[in-house]
């Protein structure tokens, strides 16, 4: 399996410094990002090229509170949790909200900032349980925020 | 015709390494530029002393075809149809369009298709700076619109390799302007590179840090352009030719009235377009998960920027006054030129792009997977896994398309092919991976592999798009073990995809 840890040499945490995640993703790429080759062989072309895929591939999952969540628990040999009949009374009710055309960013954000704390948390403490839970969540908070901007926008182009 | 096919990877000439200059070219709709670094300077090249805009027309003159302004017959705008296919609105824009499959256009009695129509241009380009300069042009990078999409990157390299250029590397018009602002030295910070030219419309936002140059997300309108205030100005006001369109509106940038027309009216008619990349822009912002407020700072570029009415409305914006010393028109050119220079001799700035459009499988009712989501940092690499739907399926089709939407009717189709020599499972014990990869450049190339049984089949499939814009390939999997069965599992597969069109299903 493809380890984003590993491609930055960071030891599997769940709790990550984006500022020198990125710092360390451009310091890397200014090694490798096959530009730095334009005129080398083609073998030494090649190598680059795989090289900053991996870096890219690896920054996209560490930047991301979610997918780096995912993975830790992927590692873990933790299933993702595939039913929550709580929780989806919630979504249903904010996706009626949303079909009404009401603007519930404000709301959203809150509950993804109220979950991500618990995703963190959760993994502090290594309870699975609960950390799949939050990512379970999470997921679909993404999911209306996502819907909500679509509406938003589609509110204002139509002004 | 004189033209001269020469594979990319070669050049032109007997020359010795070093000898010859690397370029930078914006090849533009309206006009196209070419630039240079002398003595560390980039500076733009008047090739034939007539100013250093060149127009993208080619038109048909006694010594044959020529590029230039010209009052005989001519083919102009012809960037916009640069990896388009029949069924494009677009192609309503002109009426030279000659009938039949693919894309030509009447010139006198000759048909060209847009890319020979560029590559008349960079090749007069090319010789321009040649004879100007007595050295081979050794290698150019050329610029293309951010939203470009595969089909027209395809056909813009297409267009190279005829006219005898080397492409050290396509890159998108937003980021060489950021990069002739130096933007990458002296800066830190999110900026937005807003370009809106002849043709088309591109935001960018990129971050800029410690010689990084990162582009966060960009967005734009491939058929959003001056052109459209032309044609709007000429319109309203019954001009028989759109020239005499342009020359108001360029006019009325500088006063206040000229022919009886007053800017206030220029305004009225631009302001619907200008809306739109208004609009655009904060679609791009949203994206990135950013405000008005994160942006340190806004470049223009493109001719059109020119206009105050744009400028202001930029500014009100953004709520700053953008930078705009660098004339729109070079910027382009110029930036291409540094980012020559720098790969030809080494530079300390690093440019990170992201793929403008999303890429993604056709998959059950015609709806689209995506593999690989638009903003995505090059080069990317992602996978998918798909399992047959039904026992003994020996076959499997792959649509891959571009864009936003959630249905393939409305996405670009970029290749379409079949594999073939699946072996014989139940349904949803075949495993096929398919392997999306995208090159610095924002090229594609597609693999898929058959995992089950470990033949390790493979093959590779980067959508070429012919001079006919050709956009289906049928390609059949190539097998080591079942090479000798493969017409025969081939009628059997088509029959069963005749019936089925999509069997795939996401495991």
């Amino acid at each position: 399996m493809f380890d984003p840890f590993e491609v930055f040499g960071f030891e599997k945490h769940y709790s990550l410094d984006v500022d020198s995640l990125e710092k360390r993703y451009f310091e890397e790429q200014k090694k490798t990002h096959p530009d730095r080759f334009a005129l080398s062989s083609e073998a030494e072309k090649d190598d680059a090229l795989r090289k900053s895929t991996a870096l890219n591939q690896a920054y996209i999952i560490l930047k991301d509170p979610l997918q780096r969540a995912s993975f830790l628990l992927k590692v873990k040999g933790v299933e993702p949790l595939s039913h929550d009949p709580l929780f989806l009374g919630e979504v249903m009710e904010w996706n009626d909200r949303l079909e009404a055309g009401e603007d519930l960013s404000l709301e959203l954000r809150q509950e993804e900032e109220k979950l991500l704390k618990n995703l963190e948390t959760a993994f502090e403490e290594k309870d699975d349980e609960s950390a799949r839970v939050s990512l379970y969540r999470l997921t679909y908070v993404r999911k209306l925020l996502k819907d909500n901007l679509w509406i938003a926008s589609s509110l204002h182009s139509s002004q | 015709m004189l033209l001269q096919l020469v594979e990319p990877g070669q050049t032109s000439g007997p020359h010795a390494h070093g000898e010859g200059v690397v370029v930078g070219i914006d090849l533009g709709t309206t006009h196209s530029v070419v630039a240079l670094v002398q003595d560390n300077k980039p500076c733009v090249l008047d090739v034939e002393g007539k100013g250093p805009l060149i127009p993208s027309i080619v038109s048909l003159t006694e010594e044959g075809f020529t590029v230039g302004e010209s009052l005989n017959e001519k083919l102009s705008s012809t960037k916009r149809l640069m990896g388009r296919d029949r069924k494009d609105p677009i192609c309503s824009q002109f009426p030279q369009l000659t009938p039949g499959i693919g894309i030509r256009l009447q010139l006198g009695a000759h048909t060209l298709t847009p890319v020979e129509v560029a590559s008349h241009i960079l090749s007069y380009m090319k010789q321009g700076v040649e004879k100007r300069l007595g050295k081979p042009v050794e290698g150019a990078v050329i610029t293309v619109p951010a939203y470009f999409d595969e089909a027209a990157r395809v056909a813009t390299k297409q267009a190279a390799a005829l006219a005898g250029i080397r492409v050290l590397r396509l890159i998108n018009e937003p980021t060489a302007a950021a990069l002739a602002y130096g933007l990458e030295t002296g800066s830190e910070g999110i900026y937005g590179i807003y370009d809106f030219g002849g043709g088309t419309f591109d935001l960018s936002l990129l971050k800029l840090e410690n010689g990084v140059f990162q582009v966060l997300a960009t967005g734009g309108d491939l058929n959003l352009g001056g052109d459209d205030i032309d044609h709007a100005v000429a319109e309203h006001l019954k001009l028989r030719d759109v020239r005499h369109a342009r020359a108001l509106k360029e006019n009325l940038t500088e006063h206040n009235s000229f022919e009886g027309v007053m800017r206030n009216d220029l305004e009225a008619l631009a302001a619907p377009f200008v809306k739109r990349t208004i609009n655009i822009t904060g679609d791009v912002l949203q994206d990135a998960g950013l405000s008005v407020g994160d942006v340190k700072g806004v470049v223009l570029v493109g001719g059109m920027t020119r206009m105050p009415f744009v400028r202001q409305e930029v500014a009100a914006f953004f709520g700053k006054a953008p930078l705009c010393d660098i004339d729109p028109d070079q910027a382009v050119a110029l930036g291409a030129s540094l980012f020559a220079h720098g790969l030809r001799y080494g530079s300390d700035a690093l440019l990170l792009d992201v793929t403008p459009l999303s890429l993604g499988l056709e998959t059950i009712g015609g709806l689209v997977e995506k593999i690989i989501p638009r903003n995505t940092p090059l080069p990317a690499l992602a996978s998918q896994e798909f399992t047959t739907h039904q026992d003994g399926q020996g076959g499997m089709m792959i649509h891959v398309v571009q864009g936003e939407r959630e249905f393939v009717q409305d996405c670009r189709s970029l290749a379409q092919f079949d594999l073939f020599g699946l072996p014989p499972l139940p349904a949803g014990a075949a495993r096929v991976r398919v392997d999306f990869a995208v090159d610095v450049e924002g090229l594609l190339t597609v693999s898929a592999f058959e995992k089950t049984t470990g033949l390790s089949q493979h093959i590779e499939v980067r959508p070429s798009y012919g001079f006919d814009e050709k956009t289906l390939s049928d390609m059949i999997l190539e097998s080591q073990k079942y090479g000798k069965n493969d017409m025969q599992k081939r009628v059997k597969a088509e029959e069963k995809l005749k019936a089925e069109r999509l069997s795939l299903r996401i495991s």
